[in-house]
């Protein structure tokens, strides 16, 4: 078990056990991020693996200023950024219309976690919708950041957070109807 | 399981915070293959596959071309007769005497044991029905001057010329002249001759051997002459040879173009040795080169400028030892940053060097200082070292949030077809210099993300070497 700082040193030597490490310490909690912007979990795989892609390839521009961890983690929510941006074009308009009318049935991606309900929900989302939620609720982003991330209007991104916070509230209650 | 959240972004926040979920298997694989490792920085990890296949190619066209040329190179400068069996039939005695000083060894089989006979030794034969000998130079001696005859009813002689049709077989011999049955020894150009008496050979371990040879007895008349190239003060052109082997020396700087990008564009610089078979008109080469790339690009970097500082309280304590109730504030440097994250663009160079390996096959004709070529087929480039400057941004102050190179990766091995037309000049006996614009298409994109194009890159040349014949 290497320290952060030996981590980092040893990696930066590509050093193959080093890295099997580093990917063993941050790939679980990583892939938690990854699953909640992406719509399955084939996708959840390619954000994680081209982010990782990424965090070695540029691990030698982190700096130590912050915690490891959080680099990773902006290096993996870029990631599914661009992932975004790149099949924009292909995702679906109806997914808009129909997102009130949802519900937590079938998607079945996470059926081996036991305590996986919102990822469920929060997949369940339209892509648009639910880039907003990850990006302003979880991650902490401003609508202006948002806004220009996503190349979108400030007013889409709240309009869109609301809309997204309206639909996870609703199967939540329903959630806690069928629990409770 | 919400029961005490009042804000739906509460519990996500909250389930999400410590969310870790087990990645499938697959996706480190991937993700290994696509890194540098240590194990696999050094250049010859790079050969696994390509490469293997690659050079192993080349080292055999190499083998196989070393064998053309050698046994080549023997046909041409040792002598073997159209008829190189002797045959004697009947014959009292034969006999094959090198007088002269520059004579050779004579090997030859009796009763299947091999036996050499030194030059200027006479060798006797009798009742011999099969002979056969073989000539071999020594010392480098022309042997061309070694003279062998046979004799009984049929003589053999084979004058010093290098000409082979001036070779006589052994039954046409019975028709010359000169071909007297007593006649044991015939010396082109000298028409020495000696008589047969003893047979001092040595046997394969050296070991001198007296006999003679009887019926049934062999000896090889292999390699018995040597005809020598003319010897030519003229230039004579390396392409014009026939069946022989050039070295080459080659640079060439290509411009590559990306069709589905027509303003991406990079250039590249290779240096190759080559090895150029040529038979007839025709040629083969091969080689081992270098190629230098780079390209042109940038880092995006995500910073955050920063504003200023304030002082945050973070605790407040009182003081009491004087009785009264002083406040104590505790506070830190907070420094605060604009919340709009920007980006900034640096540039940078990314360099790859490749270890390129050619077959190609061609077509040429040469004229008395001029010679022209085309030449085509697979080259095999395998990347083997890669390098990535480290982003160069002065942030200042300035928080920086991200670098990522845009640049995508270029991919490890790559196939691609060479054409190539060019002329070369005789500068003397033995070098040519030449000229050979050419066009590569390649198989794939080079590089590993498909976002700069997914059509096949193409490149123009212009190759430019000198060839060293042997």
């Amino acid at each position: 078990m290497y320290s952060e700082a030996d981590l980092i040193g040893k990696c930066l030597k590509n050093e193959p056990k080093a890295q099997a490490e580093f990917y063993k310490r941050f790939a679980p909690k990583m892939y938690g991020v990854c699953i909640r912007f992406a719509k399955n979990k084939m996708e959840a795989d390619d954000i994680l693996q081209e982010g990782f892609i990424k965090v070695f390839f540029n691990l030698k521009s982190y700096r130590g200023d912050g915690a490891l961890e959080g680099w990773v983690r902006r290096t993996i929510v870029n990631t599914a950024i661009n992932y975004y941006k790149r099949n924009l074009k292909y995702q679906n308009d109806l997914e808009i219309e129909k997102a009130d009318s949802m519900h937590s049935s079938d998607n079945g991606i996470l059926d081996s976690i036991s305590a996986n309900d919102l990822i469920n929900l929060v997949q369940e989302l339209p892509v648009g919708y639910r880039m907003v939620f990850n990006l302003n609720v979880i991650e902490g982003y401003t609508h202006k950041e948002i806004a220009k991330i996503l190349n979108i209007s400030e007013n889409t991104s709240k309009s869109q957070l609301s809309r997204a916070r309206q639909s996870l509230q609703a199967k939540v209650n329903e959630l806690n109807r069928v629990v409770y | 399981m919400n029961q005490g959240y009042k804000n739906i972004d509460d519990l996500f926040r909250n389930e999400f915070k410590d969310f870790e979920l087990d990645p499938p298997e697959h996706v480190w694989e991937n993700v290994k293959n696509s890194i540098p490792q240590a194990g696999r920085n050094n250049p010859f990890y790079r050969f696994r596959y390509g490469g293997i296949i690659g050079l192993s190619s080349v080292l055999i066209l190499a083998g196989l071309l070393s064998f053309y040329y050698l046994t080549k190179n023997n046909n041409k400068t040792d002598y073997i007769p159209e008829n190189n069996e002797l045959r004697v039939e009947n014959n009292e005695k034969s006999v094959v005497v090198p007088v002269d000083e520059k004579a050779a060894v004579i090997e030859f089989t009796n009763n299947g044991v091999k036996h050499k006979a030194r030059r200027n030794t006479p060798v006797e034969v009798v009742h011999s029905s099969y002979v056969s000998m073989k000539v071999e130079k020594e010392n480098n001696q022309d042997i061309s001057e070694v003279a062998v005859a046979t004799s009984g009813i049929t003589a053999v002689e084979i004058p010093s010329t290098r000409d082979n049709s001036q070779t006589v077989s052994a039954d046409k011999a019975q028709d010359m002249d000169d071909a007297k049955p007593d006649n044991l020894l015939a010396y082109a150009g000298n028409t020495a001759q000696a008589p047969v008496t003893s047979l001092p050979f040595e046997n394969n371990s050296g070991e001198a051997v007296e006999g003679n040879l009887s019926k049934n007895e062999s000896v090889n008349f292999d390699n018995m002459m040597k005809p020598t190239t003319p010897v030519s003060p003229g230039i004579k052109s390396d392409y014009g040879r026939k069946g022989n082997i050039l070295l080459g020396l080659s640079f060439a700087p290509e411009i590559t173009f990306f069709p589905s990008d027509n303003k991406f564009t990079n250039r590249s610089y290779s240096v190759d040795g080559s090895v150029i078979y040529k038979f007839s008109n025709y040629l083969l080469q091969s080689g081992i080169g270098v190629i230098f790339a780079s390209d042109d690009g940038h880092y995006k970097v995500d910073y955050r400028k920063f504003l200023g500082t304030y002082e945050d309280v973070y605790d407040v304590t009182f003081d009491t030892t004087g009785g009264g109730m002083d406040p104590i504030y505790h506070t830190q440097t907070v420094e605060v940053y604009d919340s709009i994250s920007r980006v900034a663009l640096s540039p940078t160079k990314n360099r790859y060097t490749y270890l390129q390996i050619p077959v190609l096959f061609g077509y040429g004709e040469d004229y008395k200082r001029v010679s022209w070529f085309v030449k085509g087929g697979p080259s095999l480039a395998v990347l083997i070292h890669e390098g990535q400057p480290s982003v160069n941004f002065e942030s200042g102050n300035d928080k920086v949030l991200n670098y990522e190179n845009e640049l995508p990766a270029r991919i490890n091995t790559n196939w691609s077809f060479v054409f190539s037309a060019g002329v070369g000049y005789k500068l003397g006996n033995h070098i040519s210099i030449t000229l050979e614009p050419t066009m590569r298409f390649y198989m794939k994109s080079a590089y590993e993300r498909n976002v700069i194009t997914t059509k096949h890159p193409y490149s123009f040349g212009v190759r430019t070497g000198l060839l060293f014949g042997f």
